[in-house]
C-alpha cells in the first residue's frame, strides 16, 4: 500500500513538475551528522547548462535542495548528496530513502574527501541488504552520451590511487553511483574556483551529464 | 439273492466287454498293419515300376477287395460280438471262458448262471441260491478280467509293431515318392509323369545362429537341367513362403541372407528349363534355422567422480548416454543392466586392453580411472556363452584443465620509484579449480659497469587460500633489504601455480615489468635543469612583456596625436593583445610544466616541506599572473577596437598599459622568487643526497654485520658501495659547482660552507675509505668492511649534518636580512604617516588666501618622493619574500594616489579636499604599516607547517567552548521545564550565553579570513558562523528551545569535523583540490556470480557442441573457441 501510494505521489509530483515547468532537476540532500551537504554551488548550474546545450533536455538554473523526511523530496527523480564530512540518516530517513530508491528514484553520490566512511554506513541502514560494487568500465553509465573507456575520470587526487565508480544494485537496477576518489563535483564547479585544467573539467562535466543521463533514462 | 446274481452278471459282462474291446481293437491294428502292407507294397511298386493305368485300376480293386475282407475279418466280428454282450449266448460264452481261465470256478460259474437265470425252472430255490451264493463269494476275490490280453489278440505284436515303424520310415524317407505313387494308385485314370531322379546338397542345412548373424545357403543341385534354383522361407509366425533366388557361383547355388532376427524353415526348389507336370515336384527337403538371441545392455548409467582437487560435485550423465567428458583422473563407475542372465561380462578399450568388471545376475558394475582420451564398450557374455553382437563404442573424452592467469593491476607499468620506498603490488590471479602456491620472481639489473645482472630470486606471496579459484590480494614489496643501489632496475613477473595434482600443477606467468631506481644526482640534476630552462624561459618573457609595455606606451602616444582610429592601427593594437595573450599561455604552460616536476619529485620525497611550499606558492604567483583585471582590460581592448571607438579605445588602452605594468612587475618579481627558491632548492638537494648517502651506508654498515652472507649477498653489497662512492664523488662535484655559482656569491657563508663540506670529503678521505670497505669485502673480511663503514657513516652523517647547518643558517641570515629591510621601511611608512598627519594638521589650519600653500605642497612633494623610494623598497623585498601580500601593495598604491591628489588639492588651495586626501593618505599608510607587522610575525613563524598547528588548536578551544556552551544550553533547558517566564537570574544567564556565543563567533570569524583562499575550510566556517548568528539572536531574545539546542550540536559536530579533515589532510595546498593524476588499471570484473553463470553456461555450450560428433581436428578447434571466450570473459 506504501509503495503504492508512493509510486502514486512520485507520478503526481513528476506530473506537477511537468506541468508546472516542464523541467528536469536534481533534489540535493540535506543530511545530519556535520558534514557540509551544501558545497558545491556551481556544480549543477554548469551541469545543467551542459545537459541542456546538448540534449536539450530543460532543466531548472540549479538543483533543490531538501531533506529527505521533507514532502518535496520525492518530487524529483534524481537524488544527491556530496560533502567532506560525517553523513547521518534517521531511521524514517534511511526508510524514506529505500522507498525513494526502490520506487524509481536515483541517488548519484560524490565524495567531495572525507564523507566515504560515514556515508557507506549510512547506505548499510538503507540497503542492509547490499554491497557496493565497483562498475566494470563497460558498464553503460560509463558510455551513455561520452565515453570513458576507462571508467570513471579522475578529477582531483584525494588519496591518489586510481578512483571507482561503485554502486549499489537492487533487483538488477543501479540505484545509487558512488563516485569515489576522484570528485567530479569539484570539476564541474566554475573555472575559477579550482582552477583544474580544461581537460579534467571536461572529463567531469561529460561524466556529470552521463550520470544524469543514465539516471533519467534506466 | 438278487444282489449275488447281479454280481455274477456283472462279472461276466465286464469280462465280455472287456474281451469284445480288445478283440476290436486288435482287429483294428491288424487290418491296419495288413492293409498298410498291402497298400504300401503296392505305392512302393508303382513308384519303382510305374504302374501303367490298367495295372492300377486293377490294384486298386483288389486292394479295395483285400481292405473289406480284412476288416470283416478283423474289425466287424468282434465288433458284432460288441455289441451283442448281454446276449445270454454271449454271457455264457463269457461263462465259459472265465470258468476255464480260473480253475477254481470251471463250471460252477456256468451252472450258478444257468441256475441264476430264472428261466430255468427245474432246480431248488435253495440249491440255486447256494450255488449263487457261493459263486458269488469267489467272484468277489477274483478279477476275471485280468486274464485278457491285447496281445492275445494281435497277429504278432513284433511284426505290427515293425510294418508301423517299417511304413513310418518308408513315409519320412521317400516322402515325396509315396505322396506321388499314392496319388497314383487311388487315382488310376490320372495322368502321372515320373519324377526324374533330383538330389539337393544344402548347407547349412538345419543351424542354429546368434540373431543379427548372416547366413549363406549354399547348395548343390544335381538333377534334371534347372533354369533357376529357389530359395524358399518361411518364418515361424507367417504362413506364407517367400520366394528368393540364389545365385550361381560355380556350380553351386548360394544366398546370403543377413542379420537373422527370427527363426526359419527353407526349402530349396529347382525350376527346370523345360516345364513337365513334376516341375513343382523338384524341392528339397525343408530345414530349420534356429535363432539365438544374445544379451545386450538395457540400461547404462555412469556416474562421474573429478579429482578431489577440482571439488567438482558428482556428475550423472543422462541414462543411457555413455558418452562421457571427464577431467583427467576421474573415477567413472557405471551401472548397467543387462537384457539377459550373464555368466561374465568386461570393460574393452580402444586400446586392446580389457578390465573385468562385476557381474551379479543381468547387472553389472564397472569402474576406471582414465588419464586420456579413450574409447570403450562393454563386452557382454550369457549362460550359453553368446557375446553380444557390435555393442555400441562410447567414448571418453578427457577435458583440459586451464593454465591459470595471473596479472599485476598495480602498479601494472614500468616505474621508477626511490629504492627507499615500499611498493605495493596488486596482484589478481585465477583459475578454473584453483590455485596452490602464488611466487614473485625478481632479478636485479646494475647500473654498474661490468657488473652483471642477479640471478632470479623467488618470494612467496601469502593469499586467502579461501579464494580458491579468484583472488586479488597486495603483496607490499619492501626493496630497503635488496641490495640495491641509484640506477638499478629490477625486473620482476608473478607466477602462480594451480593445484593440478593428476598432470602436475600448470603454470602461469604475469608479463614483465620494470621498476627503476634512479639515481638521486639525476632526478636532481634533471630536475634542476627543467627548473633551470623555466627561469630562463621566464626570463625571456619578462623581456617580451617590457618590450611589449614600449610598444604599449609607443601606441599609446601615438593615438593621442591621431584623430581617428584607422584599420592599421587596429591591427597594431590588436597584435600587441595577441601578443600579452600569448604571454599568459606561456606563462600558465610553464606553470604546468612545473606543477608536473614538483609532483614528481614529491612523490620520490625529494623536496623538502619548506622547499615544497615555496614552489606551490610560486605555482599561485604564476597562476595570479593573469589577473582578472588584466583579462577584463584585454577584453574591454577587445570590444572597443570592435567598435573602432577611439575614445573608448584610448581609455581601454590606458588601463591595459597599467595592468600590463602591474603585471610585468609581478612577473619580475615571480622571476626573482623563482631563482631564489630554485637556489634554495639546490642546497635542498645537497643535504637530501647527504642524507641519503649516511642512510644508506648505515643500512650497508647494518648488513656487513652478519657474518653469514653468502658470497651473492656479498657482492651485491660491494656493488652498492660503488654506487655509494660514485654518488659521493658526483656531491662533491656539486657542492663545488654550488659554491661557484654566481646566486651563491651574495652568500658568502654558504659559500664558505659549501667549500668546506667538498673539503671535509677529502680530509676524511672518505672515497677513499668507501673503496677500501669494498676491497675489504671482496676479500671476505666482512668484519673489517664493517668497520671501516661505520667510520664512513659517521662521518657522512656529520658532512650532513653541516650542510643543513649550512642550509638553515642560510636561510636564517635571509630571514634576518628581510626582517631587517622590511623593519626599516616600515619605520619608513610610519615617519610618512607622521609625515602626513602633521600636513594634514598644518593644512587644516590654513585660510583659503594663505601662502603657506606652496610650501605645504613643497613638503607633500617631498613625502611622495619618501613614498615612492618607500614603494621600490618594498619592490625589492617583494622579490626576496612570499610574505609581502597584494593588501600591502594596494595600501601603499592608495596612500601615493592620494598624497598626489593631495598635492593637487595644495596648488589649487583647496584645504578641505587636500585634508580629506591626507586621511586617506595616513589611513592606507597606517594599513600597510599594519599589514607588513602581519608580514613580519608571519615570517617569524614560518618553518612551522605555515601555521597549520596553530589553527588545529584555536579550532581545539573553540570547539571547547562550544562544547561547555551547549551542555549549559541544555542544562538550562531541562532546568527550565515547563515553567512559563524566566527569572532575572535566568535572563541575565541567558544574556552571558548570548555573549559568549559572539565571541566564539567572532574568533571564528577571524580564523575565517586567515584561513584566506583555504577553501576546503571556508564553506563550512562561513556556515557556521550563520548558525551561530541565530542562536546569539535567540539566547538575546531570551529564547531557548529544541532548535536551539540541535543548532548549537551542529555547530559543534561541524567544528569537530572541520578540525578533523583538516589534521587528516594536513591543510595543505594538496588538500585544495589537486588535480588529479592518470591512473591505469583493468577494468573491475563484473560480479562473480554472474561470471561463474556465465562461465557454466559457456562450459556446458562447450560440451554440448563436442557431442555432436564432429571430426576430433574439428572438436579442438571447437574446445578452444570456447576457451578463449572464457579467458575472454574473464578478462
Amino acid at each position: 500500500m506504501n509503495k503504492t501510494l508512493f509510486i502514486l505521489l512520485l507520478i503526481t509530483g513528476f506530473l506537477q513538475a511537468k506541468d508546472a515547468a516542464e523541467t528536469v532537476s536534481v533534489m540535493r540532500i540535506k543530511y545530519d551528522g556535520g558534514g557540509d551537504w551544501y558545497g558545491n554551488k556551481t556544480t549543477f548550474v554548469n551541469l545543467f547548462e551542459r545537459l541542456k546545450n546538448i540534449t536539450g533536455i530543460e532543466t531548472t538554473y540549479k538543483e533543490q535542495s531538501a531533506s529527505i523526511t521533507d514532502e518535496n523530496f520525492f518530487s524529483h527523480p534524481i537524488a544527491y548528496i556530496a560533502g567532506h564530512g560525517n553523513i547521518k540518516f534517521s531511521d524514517t530517513e534511511a526508510q524514506r530513502l529505500r522507498t525513494y530508491l526502490t520506487g524509481g528514484g536515483f541517488l548519484f553520490a560524490d565524495d567531495d574527501y572525507g564523507m566515504d566512511k560515514s556515508f557507506r554506513r549510512e547506505m548499510k541502514k538503507v540497503f542492509p541488504e547490499l554491497k557496493f560494487v565497483e562498475l566494470p568500465f563497460n558498464h553503460e553509465i560509463y558510455h551513455q552520451h561520452y565515453d570513458f573507456p576507462g571508467g570513471l575520470p579522475k578529477i582531483h587526487e584525494h588519496a591518489g590511487g586510481p578512483p571507482q565508480g561503485l554502486g549499489l544494485i537492487y533487483e538488477g537496477r543501479l540505484v545509487v553511483f558512488y563516485s569515489f576518489n576522484t570528485d567530479i563535483s569539484d570539476g564541474c564547479e566554475n573555472e575559477e574556483i579550482h582552477n583544474d585544467p580544461p581537460e579534467k573539467r571536461e572529463s567531469a562535466l561529460r561524466m556529470g551529464v552521463n550520470i544524469l543521463l543514465y539516471a533519467l533514462t534506466h | 439273492m438278487d444282489n449275488k446274481k447281479q454280481i455274477i452278471f456283472d462279472s461276466i459282462r465286464d469280462y465280455s466287454r472287456r474281451k469284445w474291446n480288445l478283440a476290436l481293437f486288435a482287429g483294428i491294428l491288424n487290418s491296419a498293419a495288413l492293409l498298410l502292407v498291402i497298400w504300401l507294397s503296392t505305392i512302393i511298386a508303382d513308384s519303382v515300376f510305374f504302374f501303367s493305368t490298367p495295372t492300377r485300376w486293377l490294384i486298386l480293386v483288389l486292394n479295395s477287395a483285400l481292405t473289406v475282407q480284412v476288416l470283416r475279418w478283423f474289425v466287424s466280428e468282434p465288433l458284432r460280438h460288441r455289441l451283442k454282450i448281454d446276449d445270454t449266448r454271449e454271457l455264457l460264452r463269457a461263462a465259459h471262458e472265465i470258468g476255464y481261465h480260473f480253475d477254481q470256478l470251471s463250471d460252477r460259474l456256468v451252472n450258478s448262471f444257468q441256475l441264476a437265470d430264472e428261466r430255468n425252472s427245474g432246480t431248488s430255490d435253495q440249491l440255486r441260491e447256494l450255488a449263487v451264493t457261493q459263486i458269488a463269494e469267489n467272484l468277489k476275490s477274483i478279477q476275471v478280467t485280468s486274464r485278457l490280453n491285447l496281445k492275445k489278440f494281435l497277429l504278432s505284436p513284433l511284426l505290427i509293431g515293425s510294418i508301423f515303424i517299417g511304413s513310418l520310415a518308408s513315409a519320412g524317407l521317400m516322402p515325396d515318392v509315396i505322396s506321388v505313387s499314392m496319388k497314383r494308385i487311388f487315382y488310376p485314370p490320372g495322368r502321372f509323369s515320373r519324377i526324374p531322379e533330383y538330389q539337393f546338397k544344402i548347407m547349412p542345412g538345419n543351424a542354429s545362429l546368434i540373431q543379427g548373424e548372416d547366413v549363406n545357403i549354399w547348395a548343390a543341385y544335381a538333377g534334371p537341367a534347372a533354369k533357376n534354383i529357389f530359395l524358399k522361407i518361411r518364418s515361424e509366425k507367417d504362413s506364407d513362403w517367400q520366394t528368393r533366388e540364389l545365385k550361381k557361383e560355380d556350380n553351386y547355388y548360394r544366398a546370403a541372407l543377413k542379420n537373422i532376427r527370427r527363426p526359419f524353415s527353407y526349402y530349396l526348389q529347382a525350376e527346370p528349363e523345360q516345364a513337365a507336370e513334376w516341375s513343382a515336384f523338384i524341392t528339397s527337403k525343408p530345414y530349420l534355422i534356429e535363432v539365438k538371441i544374445p544379451p545386450v545392455i538395457s540400461e547404462l548409467q555412469a556416474e562421474i567422480q573429478a579429482p578431489a582437487y577440482t571439488a567438482l560435485p558428482r556428475q550423472f550423465p543422462e541414462k543411457n548416454v555413455g558418452d562421457i567428458f571427464a577431467y583427467p583422473g576421474s573415477r567413472i563407475n557405471w551401472r548397467i543392466s543387462s537384457s539377459k542372465t550373464l555368466q561374465s561380462a568386461r570393460l574393452v578399450l580402444s586400446d586392446s586392453s580389457a578390465l573385468p568388471v562385476r557381474v551379479r545376475e543381468n547387472r553389472i558394475q564397472a569402474e576406471f580411472i582414465p588419464k586420456q582420451s579413450i574409447s570403450y564398450f562393454f563386452e557382454l557374455t550369457d549362460k550359453e556363452g553368446i557375446k553380444n553382437r557390435k555393442p555400441i563404442r562410447y567414448s571418453i573424452t578427457m577435458l583440459q584443465d586451464l593454465y591459470p592467469t595471473v596479472e599485476v593491476l598495480s602498479p601494472g607499468e614500468d616505474i621508477e620509484i626511490p629504492n627507499d620506498v615500499a611498493l605495493n603490488l596488486e596482484i589478481e590471479a585465477n583459475d578454473d579449480f584453483g590455485f596452490s602456491v602464488m611466487q614473485l620472481h625478481y632479478q636485479i639489473i646494475s647500473s654498474v659497469e661490468g657488473v652483471g645482472d642477479s640471478s632470479w630470486q623467488m618470494v612467496r606471496i601469502p593469499f586467502d587460500r579461501k579464494a580458491r579459484k579468484y583472488v586479488i590480494t597486495n603483496y607490499m614489496w619492501d626493496f630497503s633489504q635488496l641490495p640495491l643501489g641509484y640506477g638499478d632496475m629490477i625486473r620482476y613477473y608473478v607466477s602462480v601455480s594451480d593445484n593440478d595434482r593428476i598432470s602436475g600443477p600448470k603454470l602461469g606467468k604475469s608479463p614483465y615489468y620494470t621498476i627503476s631506481f634512479p639515481s638521486l644526482e639525476k632526478m636532481f640534476s634533471e630536475f634542476s635543469q627543467k627548473q633551470e630552462e623555466k627561469i630562463d624561459e621566464t626570463g625571456e618573457i619578462t623581456r617580451q612583456s617590457e618590450e611589449l609595455r614600449k610598444e604599449l606606451e609607443k601606441i599609446n602616444r601615438e593615438l593621442k596625436r591621431e584623430k581617428q582610429l584607422d584599420w592599421q592601427r587596429r591591427k597594431e593594437i590588436e597584435a600587441v593583445a595577441e601578443k600579452q595573450k600569448q604571454i599568459q599561455e606561456r606563462l600558465e604552460k610553464i606553470r604546468k610544466e612545473m606543477e608536473e616536476a614538483i609532483n614528481q619529485m614529491q612523490e620520490n620525497q625529494m623536496l623538502s616541506p619548506e622547499v615544497l611550499e615555496k614552489y606551490r606558492q610560486l605555482q599561485e604567483m604564476f597562476r595570479e599572473l593573469a589577473s582578472p583585471e588584466l583579462l577584463a582590460a584585454l577584453e574591454k581592448l577587445q570590444k572597443a577596437l570592435e567598435n573602432m571607438n577611439k575614445q573608448q579605445v584610448q581609455k581601454a588602452l590606458s588601463q591595459l598599459k597599467f595592468n600590463q605594468e602591474r603585471f610585468k612587475e609581478n612577473l619580475e618579481r615571480t622571476l626573482e622568487l623563482f631563482k631564489k627558491v630554485q637556489m634554495e632548492q639546490e642546497l635542498d638537494r645537497l643535504v637530501k643526497t647527504a642524507e641519503k648517502l649516511a642512510a644508506e651506508q648505515e643500512k650497508l654498515t647494518e648488513q656487513l654485520k652478519n657474518n653469514n652472507l653468502t658470497s651473492e649477498e656479498r657482492s651485491g653489497l660491494e656493488q652498492k658501495q660503488e654506487q655509494q662512492k660514485q654518488s659521493l664523488e658526483q656531491l662533491q662535484k656539486s657542492m663545488e659547482m654550488l659554491s661557484r655559482d654566481e646566486m651563491f656569491a651574495s652568500r658568502p657563508e654558504t659559500q664558505q660552507s659549501l667549500e668546506k663540506s667538498s673539503e671535509f670529503i677529502e680530509e676524511r678521505r672518505l672515497t677513499r675509505r668507501m673503496q677500501d670497505t669494498r676491497n675489504q669485502m671482496g676479500q671476505g673480511n666482512t668484519s673489517k668492511a664493517s668497520e671501516t663503514s661505520q667510520g664512513v657513516q659517521q662521518d657522512l652523517q656529520e658532512m650532513s649534518e653541516q650542510l643543513k647547518k649550512a642550509r638553515q643558517q642560510m636561510l636564517e641570515q635571509e630571514k634576518n636580512m628581510l626582517m631587517a629591510k622590511m623593519q626599516r621601511t616600515t619605520r619608513n611608512l610610519l615617519n610618512l604617516s607622521q609625515g602626513e598627519e602633521k600636513l594634514m594638521k598644518l593644512s587644516g589650519k590654513l585660510s583659503g588666501f594663505s601662502d603657506q600653500f606652496r610650501e605645504l605642497a613643497n613638503r607633500q612633494n617631498r613625502l611622495n618622493e619618501n613614498m615612492s623610494r618607500a614603494i621600490s623598497e618594498l619592490i625589492d623585498i617583494s622579490k626576496e619574500t612570499f610574505f609581502i601580500s597584494p593588501e600591502i601593495s594596494k595600501a601603499l598604491g592608495t596612500a601615493q594616489h592620494n598624497m598626489r591628489k593631495s598635492v593637487e588639492n595644495l596648488a589649487d588651495r583647496n584645504q578641505q579636499a587636500a585634508g580629506q586626501n591626507q586621511k586617506k593618505a595616513m589611513a592606507a599608510l597606517n594599513r600597510a604599516v599594519m599589514e607588513m607587522q602581519n608580514s613580519m610575525q608571519m615570517m617569524q613563524q614560518s618553518g612551522s607547517a605555515l601555521g597549520f598547528e596553530q589553527f588545529l588548536q584555536r579550532m581545539q578551544q573553540m570547539a571547547g567552548q562550544q562544547g561547555q556552551l551547549n551542555q549549559e544550553s541544555l542544562n538550562f533547558m531541562q532546568g527550565k521545564g515547563n515553567q512559563g517566564g524566566l527569572t532575572s537570574e535566568q535572563q541575565a544567564q541567558l544574556r552571558r550565553m548570548a555573549a559568549q556565543q559572539n565571541a566564539i563567533r567572532k574568533s571564528l570569524e577571524q580564523l575565517h579570513n586567515e584561513a584566506g583562499n583555504r577553501s576546503d575550510v571556508l564553506g563550512r566556517l562561513e556556515n557556521m558562523a550563520d548558525e551561530m548568528e541565530k542562536v546569539v539572536k535567540d539566547l538575546e531574545m531570551l529564547k531557548i528551545d529544541r532548535k536551539t539546542i540541535e543548532r548549537q550540536q551542529k555547530i559543534l559536530s561541524r567544528m569537530l569535523d572541520a578540525q578533523k579533515s583538516v589534521r587528516e589532510r594536513k591543510f595543505s595546498k594538496k588538500r585544495k583540490a589537486e588535480v588529479g593524476r592518470f591512473y591505469t588499471r583493468k577494468s573491475p570484473k563484473e560480479n562473480q556470480e554472474t561470471v561463474d553463470k556465465r562461465k557454466q553456461a559457456l562450459t556446458k555450450e562447450m560440451l554440448r557442441a563436442l557431442r555432436e560428433g564432429y571430426s576430433p581436428d574439428y572438436e579442438k578447434l571447437i574446445e578452444r573457441y570456447y576457451r578463449e571466450l572464457n579467458k575472454k570473459d574473464l578478462n
